[in-house]
C-alpha cells in the first residue's frame, strides 16, 4: 500500500511544473480504470498524483467551421451531444462504452490514453483523424492519434507528455459502420472495434477509413488510398481488389482472425456498393 | 489530507489518504447506511451516488475526487414527497425491484425528477442500466418515472397559478 | 420500496472489533514448507493451522473440510490463515502480501476428461432396455454433447463471518440461507451445544444465491479467531479480490442420444453420460448427480433410460448449486432433440413435445393408479398464439432451410419450451424439515419466530403479506425473529422447495391463529412444521410427479452472424406455481432467474476479472421478458419454480443454437468469436 501526494493544480503551467518535477507523477481525470482494474480495496498510485479536472482549459469544448475540439478532461457523457456522437450509431458506441456513471466520471483523454489496450471510442477518433495537442513544459505540439501506435499495432505511452485538446476535423459521414467483436475490451480480454466512416462527394467516394482496434490496432492505407476517389456506389471490380488487400494485409501483420473479419469488411465494401 | 464536500446539503470535513475509495469515507466517516460495497467494479451499482448532480459509482472512484465536490445518496431524498410519489407509481406498474437495489433505484429515480426537462427513455433506461437490477422490468420503471414526472409538474403547476 | 430491517453485513460493526482476513495458497499446491508473512506491526497478528485451540476439521454432511490447510494444500486459493488486526485496509495489504510456499504437486483441472481414481461419485440409472435397431422399423438417432462452464454465484448480501465470544456463548453473524446449517456443524466443531451458539440475521438481498455451507466454514474461522484473540473479529472476503478462490455454480459436459421411431414419431429412449466438477471436497456430490438426472428422468416415465453421471474431483474450489443451469442440462437436451426430431419426421415442434413429455404412462395397465397427464397445453396454447410461434418459427425455419450455414447478416431464431417441476426436491438427507411459530400478542402485533428471519427480504415480504391477508393486521405489525430453538434438520432457504414449504407452513399457522382468535383470547400462538418425503431410492425413478409447477417459454433472436453477437433477446415466460404469494415478487424473481439463466449461455464468468466477458450486459439490460403467471384458483400453496425457469431457458437457447446452424455441439457460454482470435492477438 503505497501513500501518494495529491495535487490539485489549477491551471496547465502549474499541471506542467509538476510533471517536470516530479518523476514517478500520475496524471487522474476519473480514475474509473484504476478503481475498476484495482482488485483490492485499498487504491495504489504512483508517489505523486495530479488531478486534472480542476482546469478550465482542459474542459471546454471548441467548434469552428472546420473542426471540434475537446479538452482531454471532458468527461464521456459531456461529449453525448457533439461532433461525432451526434450520429445515432456513435452515440450508441458511447453508451456501450460503460454505463452512465461510468460515463459521467471517465475522461475522453484517459479513455484515448490508456495505454494496455486501444478501449471503444480509439478507432473511430482514428477513423476521425483526431489530433492530439500534446504540451510540454516548452513546447507544445500536435500529433496524429496514430502516434500511439508502435509497429506492433500496439499502444505506446507517449512519455512524459501534457495530452491537453483532441481536435477533430468535421466531416459529413455518410456512411458509417461500426461493429463489436468478441468479448471484453480490457485487456485479457479478445474484444475489438471495427469502425468505418465514407464521405461521399457528388457520386465519388472523397473519404474513406477502416480501423479496427482491441488488443492492437490496424488500419491499411493503401487500401484506403484505393477506393478514395472511386465513384459511389462502388464497382465491384474495385470492392473485390481492395478486400483483396485487406485480405493480405491482414494475414502479413499477423492481425487476429482474418476469417472472421474480412466478411466484416466485406459488409462495409458491400454498403458502399447500394 | 483534508477535505471538504457537500453531502446531503451539509459541508463534511474529512481526513482521507489516496489508497481509500469513495464508498468507503462516506460509510466508515460520514455514517451512510444506503451504500454497499460489494463488487468493488462498478458492476452492481449498490454504491450509486449524484456527484454533482449526476450518477457515479462510488466503489470504482477514489476519494480525493470527492473533493469541494456536491455528493448526494438517498438518504436526501426519502423525506420527500417526490419520493413517496416515486414509491407510489413503482408498487403501481406491478414491477419490483431487489431489496439489494431499492436505495440504488430509487436515487435514480430522484435525478431523473429532479431534471427540468422531461426525460427521455433512453435517458431513464441508461439511469436504470447503472444499477444492474435484474428483477426490475425496464419498461415498468420508465412508466413509473414518466407518471411521477408528470404528476409532479402538474402539481407544481397548480401550486404556481394559485 | 421497503424499508430495510436489518443491516447489511457490510456495514456491520461491534465495540472494539478486529478484522481478519484470509491467507490464500494461490501460487501452488502441494505439502506446506513456509508461510511467510510481510513484518506485522503491534496489534497485528496470524492465526494458522498449528495455533488453532480445537479440531481443525469442520463436518458437512459425510465430508470433512480443514477449517484451515494445515499440512498440505488442496487447491490454488486455499486458505491456510488469516491475519487479524484492527485496519480492514492494511489487514488485506499483509494478507494478500504473504507468501505460501509448496512444494508444487501437480493441478488436475480437467473435468471432461479424468482417470477413474479422481471420481468422487457416480450415478447409474438405468431403467427398461434400449430399443434395438430392427430393420422394419428404422429408428432415428440423434447424438449431441453440451457443455457449460462453471458460473459464478451471486454474493448478493456481501460474504464473510462475524464472531464473538461471550464466556463460553457464541454470538454469530454472516449472510446465509440455511442458518440451520451454520449452527448445528459449528456446535459440532466446537463441541458445544447448538442453543450456545446465536445466530443473528442479516439482511439477505434477493438474488442472493448463497452457497449453502460455505457461510459454515467462514463462521467457524471467525469464530476460532474470535476465541483465540479474546476479542469480536470480522472475517472479510472482498467479492473482487477473491473471486477465483469462491466456490461456484458447478458446470456438466454431458453426451446425450435419443432414439425415436420414424414411424410412430415417438421417443424410445434416452442415453446419456455426463460428469461434473466438483471441486475438491465433492460435497453433496451424489445429490446433486441424482437430481440432474432425475429432472430429466421423472418426465419421460415408462421410456428405457440410461444414464451415467460422474462427480470429478479437481483441485479447484469447491462447487455445487441446489439450482443451477448445469442441472437442467439433460432436460434441455431432451427438448433439443424433441425439436431435432420434430424437423426430421416434419411434425409440429409443439404437438410433438406435448406428446413426448406429458404422455400417459401406458406401461402400466388400465384403471391403475397411472401418471396423470400433465397439462401443458393449458398453459403453452395461450403463449403459442399471443408470440404467433407457429408462422414465425416456420418462417425462420424456410430462411434456414433456403440458406444453410447463414449468408444473411442478420439472422432471426425462434425456440419453445415446456418444463416442470416437481413438488419433492433434491435436498440433503439432514434437512427434511421446516416449522414456524406464529403468536399474536395482545396488541395485535404478530411474531414469527422461524427460519425466515433469515431469509431474503423478497421472501419475507411475500410472507408478511401472506399474514396480515389471514390476519387482517397491518403487515408493520408482523416480526421475524429467530426460533429459539430451531429444528436441526430445517432446510435450507434457498432451495425452491425451501420456500415454497415456508410459504405454507406460515399460512396454516397463521389460518389456526386466526381460528383460534374467536374462540381464546390474546396472546395466541400457533405452531406449524412441515417435512419434505424422503426421497425414494436414486436408482429408482419417482413414480409420480407430484403436484408440479409448470412453465412454457418462447425465446427469440436476432443474431448478428457476422461478428457472433446476439442483438436482440425477446422471451415470454408462462408459468403456473400454484397459489402465488405475490404476483409482484413472483415475476421479478422469475425475470431475474431468466437473466441469470440467460447469462449463463452468455456471458463467460471466467474467475479472472479482467477476462469477465461484459458485451452482452447491455443488451441483456433492454431485452423484453414478457411474464405470465397463471391464477390457479384451486391451489393454496405456492410451488417453487427455482429450476423452472433454468430449464426453460437453458432449453430454449439450445434450441435457438440448433435453429441457427444446425450444430449438435453446444459449447456454453456461447463466445462470440472463437478462441483462436485471442491467441493469434497474442502472437
Amino acid at each position: 500500500m503505497n501513500l501518494s501526494e495529491i495535487h490539485f493544480p489549477q491551471t496547465i503551467p502549474e499541471l506542467l511544473t509538476l510533471i517536470s518535477r516530479e518523476k514517478n507523477i500520475q496524471l487522474i481525470g476519473g480514475a474509473t480504470t484504476f478503481g475498476y482494474l484495482q482488485p483490492t480495496r485499498y487504491l495504489s498510485f504512483p508517489n505523486t498524483i495530479a488531478i486534472t479536472s480542476r482546469i478550465p482549459e482542459l474542459h471546454a469544448i471548441h467548434k469552428t467551421e472546420r473542426m471540434i475540439s475537446y479538452g482531454a478532461a471532458c468527461t464521456l457523457s459531456e461529449l453525448e451531444h457533439v461532433y461525432p456522437f451526434e450520429h445515432p450509431q456513435s452515440a450508441s458506441l458511447l453508451r456501450t462504452v460503460a454505463t452512465s456513471a461510468v460515463r459521467n466520471v471517465a475522461t475522453i483523454g484517459g479513455h484515448l490514453m490508456y495505454d494496455c489496450s486501444f478501449l471503444s471510442l480509439w478507432p473511430l477518433f482514428a477513423c476521425l483523424d483526431a489530433e492530439l495537442e500534446f504540451r510540454a513544459a516548452s513546447q507544445s505540439h500536435i500529433k496524429n492519434i496514430w502516434y500511439l501506435v508502435d509497429e506492433n499495432g500496439r499502444h505506446c505511452a507517449a512519455g512524459n507528455e501534457l495530452l491537453a485538446r483532441i481536435r477533430i476535423p468535421l466531416l459529413s459521414i455518410d456512411h458509417i459502420y461500426i461493429k463489436r467483436i468478441g468479448g471484453n475490451i480490457f485487456p485479457g480480454g479478445d474484444g475489438a472495434h471495427l469502425v468505418s466512416l465514407t464521405s461521399v462527394d457528388r457520386r465519388s467516394i472523397n473519404f474513406f477509413r477502416l480501423v479496427l482496434a482491441g488488443a492492437r490496432a490496424f488500419r491499411d492505407f493503401e487500401a484506403e488510398q484505393r477506393i478514395i476517389s472511386a465513384s459511389h456506389p462502388l464497382s465491384p471490380k474495385i470492392a473485390q481488389t481492395v478486400l483483396h488487400m485487406y485480405a493480405e494485409s491482414l494475414r502479413k501483420t499477423n492481425f487476429w482472425n482474418a476469417d472472421l473479419i474480412l466478411p466484416l469488411i466485406g459488409q462495409v465494401l458491400e454498403d458502399l456498393q447500394r | 489530507m483534508n477535505i471538504e464536500f457537500t453531502l446531503n446539503g451539509l459541508q463534511h470535513k474529512v481526513t482521507i489518504t489516496s489508497v481509500e475509495r469513495a464508498i468507503d469515507v462516506l460509510i466508515k466517516q460520514c455514517g451512510i447506511k444506503s451504500l454497499a460495497a460489494e463488487c468493488l467494479d462498478g458492476h452492481c451499482g449498490k454504491c450509486l451516488i449524484l456527484l454533482d448532480g449526476k450518477s457515479a459509482y462510488s466503489c470504482i472512484m477514489p476519494a480525493f475526487l470527492l473533493r469541494d465536490r456536491r455528493v448526494e445518496t438517498i438518504e436526501h431524498f426519502t423525506k420527500r414527497h417526490e419520493y413517496d410519489l416515486l414509491a407510489a407509481e413503482l408498487h403501481r406498474y406491478g414491477s419490483q425491484s431487489c431489496s439489494g437495489y431499492h436505495s440504488a433505484i430509487a436515487l435514480m429515480g430522484m435525478m431523473l425528477l429532479q431534471k427540468t426537462k422531461a426525460p427521455q427513455t433512453d435517458e431513464i433506461l441508461d439511469a436504470l442500466e447503472n444499477t444492474h437490477c435484474n428483477c426490475l422490468d425496464p419498461a415498468d420503471f420508465v412508466a413509473a418515472v414518466l407518471n411521477a414526472y408528470q404528476k409532479l409538474r402538474t402539481t407544481r403547476k397548480q401550486y404556481e397559478s394559485e | 420500496m421497503q424499508k430495510n430491517e436489518y443491516i447489511p453485513f457490510d456495514q456491520l460493526e461491534v465495540p472494539g472489533m478486529l478484522y481478519a482476513c484470509m491467507i490464500r495458497a494461490t501460487a501452488q499446491i502441494g505439502h506446506i514448507l513456509a508461510i511467510r508473512p510481510p513484518a506485522l506491526p503491534s496489534g497485528y497478528s496470524i492465526l494458522t493451522a498449528d495455533q488453532l485451540p480445537l479440531r481443525n476439521e469442520l463436518k458437512i454432511s459425510s465430508v470433512s473440510i480443514p477449517v484451515f490447510a494445515s499440512d498440505t494444500v488442496s487447491y490454488e486459493g486455499e486458505t491456510v490463515g488469516l491475519i487479524i488486526g484492527p485496519d480492514p485496509l492494511l489487514v488485506e495489504e499483509f494478507a494478500s502480501s504473504t507468501a505460501v510456499e509448496c512444494d508444487g504437486d501437480s493441478v488436475h483441472r480437467d473435468w471432461r476428461m479424468f482417470p477413474s481414481s479422481r471420481i468422487a461419485a457416480r450415478l447409474n440409472l438405468q431403467r427398461g432396455k434400449m430399443p434395438e435397431v430392427s430393420q422394419n422399423d428404422s429408428p432415428l438417432v440423434f447424438n449431441s454433447y453440451v457443455s457449460i462452464e462453471p458460473g459464478e454465484f451471486s454474493f448478493n448480501s456481501g460474504i464473510g463471518a462475524l464472531a464473538e465470544w461471550d464466556y463460553d456463548k457464541l454470538k454469530l453473524a454472516c449472510p446465509t440461507l440455511w442458518p440451520e446449517h451454520v449452527r448445528s456443524s459449528l456446535a459440532s466443531i466446537l463441541e458445544a451445544s447448538p442453543s450456545d451458539i446465536e445466530l443473528l440475521p442479516v439482511l439477505m438481498n434477493d438474488s442472493s444465491e448463497f452457497y449453502f455451507w460455505y457461510p459454515s466454514l467462514l463462521a467457524a474461522r471467525a469464530a476460532f479467531a474470535a476465541w483465540t484473540l479474546k476479542r469480536p473479529v470480522k472475517l472479510i472476503v472482498s467479492i473482487k479480490r477473491e473471486r477465483q478462490y469462491l466456490p461456484r455454480v458447478q458446470g456438466i459436459s454431458l453426451w446425450f442420444k435419443s432414439i425415436w421411431s420414424s414411424k410412430t414419431s415417438r421417443l424410445l429412449g434416452i442415453e446419456c453420460r455426463f460428469s461434473i466438477p466438483t471441486g475438491t471436497y465433492s460435497v453433496f456430490a451424489d445429490k446433486i448427480l441424482r437430481k440432474t438426472a432425475h429432472l430429466a428422468a421423472d418426465i419421460v416415465p415408462g421410456l428405457p433410460v440410461s444414464i451415467t453421471g460422474f462427480a470429478i474431483r479437481t483441485n479447484a474450489v469447491p462447487m455445487g448449486a441446489i439450482e443451477s443451469p448445469a442441472s437442467a442440462a439433460i432436460y434441455a437436451m431432451l427438448q433439443a432433440h424433441i425439436a431435432q426430431a420434430a424437423r426430421a419426421l416434419d411434425r409440429d415442434v409443439f404437438e410433438l413435445s406435448q406428446s413426448t413429455l406429458s404422455r400417459m404412462d401406458t406401461s402400466k395397465k388400465a384403471g391403475a393408479p397411472g401418471i396423470a397427464e400433465i397439462p401443458f397445453a393449458k398453459i403453452a396454447k395461450p403463449l403459442l398464439e399471443k408470440t404467433d410461434f407457429m408462422r414465425k418459427y416456420s418462417a425462420y425455419e424456410l430462411v434456414h432451410k433456403r440458406n444453410p450455414g447463414g449468408k444473411e447478416a442478420l439472422l432471426r431464431a425462434i425456440s419453445f419450451s415446456l418444463a416442470y417441476q416437481g413438488a419433492s426436491d433434491f435436498l440433503p438427507e439432514s434437512a427434511r424439515k421446516s416449522e414456524v411459530r406464529l403468536s399474536l400478542d395482545r396488541n395485535l402485533k404478530a411474531h414469527v419466530e422461524s427460519d425466515a428471519a433469515f431469509a431474503s427480504e423478497r421472501l419475507k415480504a411475500a410472507l408478511t403479506t401472506l399474514i396480515a391477508d389471514n390476519l387482517k393486521i397491518p403487515p408493520a405489525h408482523i416480526f421475524f425473529a429467530m426460533q429459539k430453538s430451531p429444528h436441526p434438520d430445517s432446510v435450507p432457504l434457498m432451495s425452491s422447495s425451501g420456500i415454497a414449504m415456508l410459504g405454507d407452513i406460515v399460512r396454516r399457522a397463521s389460518a389456526r391463529v386466526q381460528r383460534l382468535r374467536f374462540r381464546e383470547g390474546l396472546p395466541i400462538s400457533a405452531h406449524a412444521f412441515s417435512s419434505v418425503r424422503a426421497q425414494e431410492n436414486s436408482t429408482h425413478v419417482l413414480s409420480k410427479i407430484e403436484r408440479p409447477s409448470l412453465g412454457a417459454a418462447i425465446i427469440e433472436v436476432e443474431y448478428d452472424t457476422r461478428s457472433g453477437i446476439f442483438q436482440f433477446i425477446r422471451i415470454h415466460i408462462s408459468v403456473n406455481a400454484g397459489k402465488i404469494l405475490s404476483p409482484l415478487n413472483a415475476k421479478s424473481a422469475i425475470r431475474a432467474a431468466s437473466i441469470n439463466a440467460m447469462r449463463s449461455c452468455l456471458v463467460s464468468t471466467s474467475p479472472n476479472a479482467a477476462e469477465r466477458n461484459d458485451m452482452y450486459d447491455h443488451i441483456l439490460s433492454r431485452s423484453t421478458i414478457a411474464i405470465e403467471l397463471l391464477d390457479d384458483e384451486k391451489s393454496t400453496i405456492p410451488r417453487p419454480v427455482g429450476d423452472i425457469v433454468h430449464s426453460l431457458v437453458l432449453s430454449c437457447f439450445l434450441g435457438i443454437m440448433q435453429q441457427l446452424n444446425e450444430t449438435n455441439r453446444f459449447i456454453l457460454p456461447f463466445r462470440p468469436v472463437s478462441a483462436t482470435i485471442a491467441e493469434g492477438a497474442q502472437q
